[in-house]
């Protein structure tokens, strides 16, 4: 499949006319990450994002121990990295690996500049807002989670503390 | 005709954003479609549950976020200091407005009606890329400190004598303070007396505190217990 229907099928360019995509793969030609290829590690500074256009790619964190988690997947269509162009002085918070041969866009600033009257970008601009509010409202959840849960363990503290139980049965040393 | 005063604020609100081709007059041009307004202290911007019917440019002074939780109490969640967008998420999404906001002291916002925002979201020219790239970095911005926030939760950083000295964050975790018992984990706290009474009672040991050289007691989801070592 050309690469240009490749883009044309992804949801967030539904409305974008094939004249736009053609000038977006000209602007950033697609990268192609062979299965197993990293697209970048934890802890590297950042300068551009990416697009996934085909493929899929895998999300590694490694906490302090040194133990390497995957904490996601990427399919085609997400964008990943964006960060590294909305933020200063950005720094990968996690490795990307590609899972199967994957073909990429690179989302770099001058790609944003050149071409940002182009309803490509527009629409790349959009689908970030759309999917930073989705992220933003998850963490939000876990946050509410997290917070219930410690009300969860403070109310059976109410009820009998470990501490209390202790008192109960062997007395108070004050 | 660009505003001087609104190119001042939109300056300061440019130093604390990045994002690509960032531009003073363009930025200036979206606050200039939205209408400058003073707020005084305890106003409230937004409150949760309601729809999102403005975005704020917050130029001067703080709003105070609060969310309710699972029993419906308030919790501060943080505080957001000028320069900054507010209530900007449930018109990025059409969600009803997840938390309130509240000005502390006084403040001073562009506020840009729904209406406006969507005109402005969708003009392919400098002020609708300007005020996307804001948005996006701003949410950005959000997200990692929203991370942060419930790494923070999970893994909670130790608590230093340092951090008691000098901390007047009310998100900051409660400090401990010195010579104080200890709590543990699940929030109980003993004494020094506590425990060598518990410990007595339970192995009919002393409780003289000469006799004995190290005494802990260990509370713990898994394992209770109390250990003793007597001096040789």
């Amino acid at each position: 499949m050309h690469i240009v229907d490749s883009i044309s099928s992804l949801f967030l360019f539904r409305s974008v006319p094939e004249r736009n995509l053609q000038e977006l793969c000209i602007l950033a030609p697609p990268i192609l990450f062979p299965a197993g290829a990293t697209i970048f590690e934890q802890g590297a500074k950042a300068d551009v994002g990416f697009l996934l256009i085909t493929g899929q790619l895998d999300v590694f964190v490694q906490g302090n121990t040194g133990e390497r988690r995957m904490v996601g997947e990427i399919r085609a269509g997400e964008v990943l990295g964006e960060q590294a162009l909305f933020s200063k002085a950005c720094i990968r918070t996690a490795s990307v690996t590609a899972v199967k041969d994957s073909q990429c866009l690179l989302l770099s600033d001058d790609l944003f500049q050149r071409g940002s009257e182009n309803p490509a970008i527009i629409a790349i601009e959009q689908h970030l807002l759309g999917t930073l509010a989705r992220r933003i409202r998850r963490t939000n959840q876990a946050i509410q989670k997290e917070w219930r849960a410690e009300d969860i363990a403070q109310a059976g503290t109410r009820e009998l503390s470990f501490g209390q139980r202790l008192r109960s049965l062997f007395g108070s040393g004050r | 005709m660009i505003n001087a005063a609104l190119m001042k604020q939109a300056r300061t609100l440019l130093d604390n954003h990045h994002f690509p081709g960032m531009s003073l007059d363009d930025l200036t041009k979206v606050l200039m479609a939205g209408e400058v307004r003073a707020y005084g202290n305890g106003a409230p911007l937004c409150r949760e549950g309601e729809p999102g019917e403005h975005l704020y440019f917050l130029l001067t002074g703080r709003v105070k976020v609060l969310h309710s939780d699972s029993a419906g109490r308030q919790r501060h969640l943080s505080n957001i200091d000028a320069p900054a967008l507010v209530g900007h998420m449930a018109l990025v999404d059409g969600s009803m407005r997840s938390a309130t906001c509240l000005v502390e002291g006084s403040a001073q916002a562009v506020t840009l009606s729904r209406e406006n925002y969507g005109t402005l979201l969708h003009e392919s020219g400098t002020r609708g890329t300007t005020l996307r790239r804001l948005l996006i970095s701003s949410l950005c911005s959000q997200l990692a400190a929203a991370n942060s926030h419930i790494q923070n939760m999970l893994n909670p950083p130790e608590i230093t004598e340092e951090v008691e000295a000098t901390s007047n964050d009310n998100d900051a975790p409660q400090a401990q303070r010195a010579g104080a018992p200890k709590p543990n984990q699940r929030g109980d706290s003993f004494s020094e007396k506590d425990v060598l009474a518990i410990a007595a009672k339970l192995g009919g040991w002393s409780s003289d505190l000469n006799e004995i050289e190290e005494l802990e007691l260990v509370a713990d989801d898994r394992l209770q217990q109390v250990k003793k070592k007597r001096r040789p």
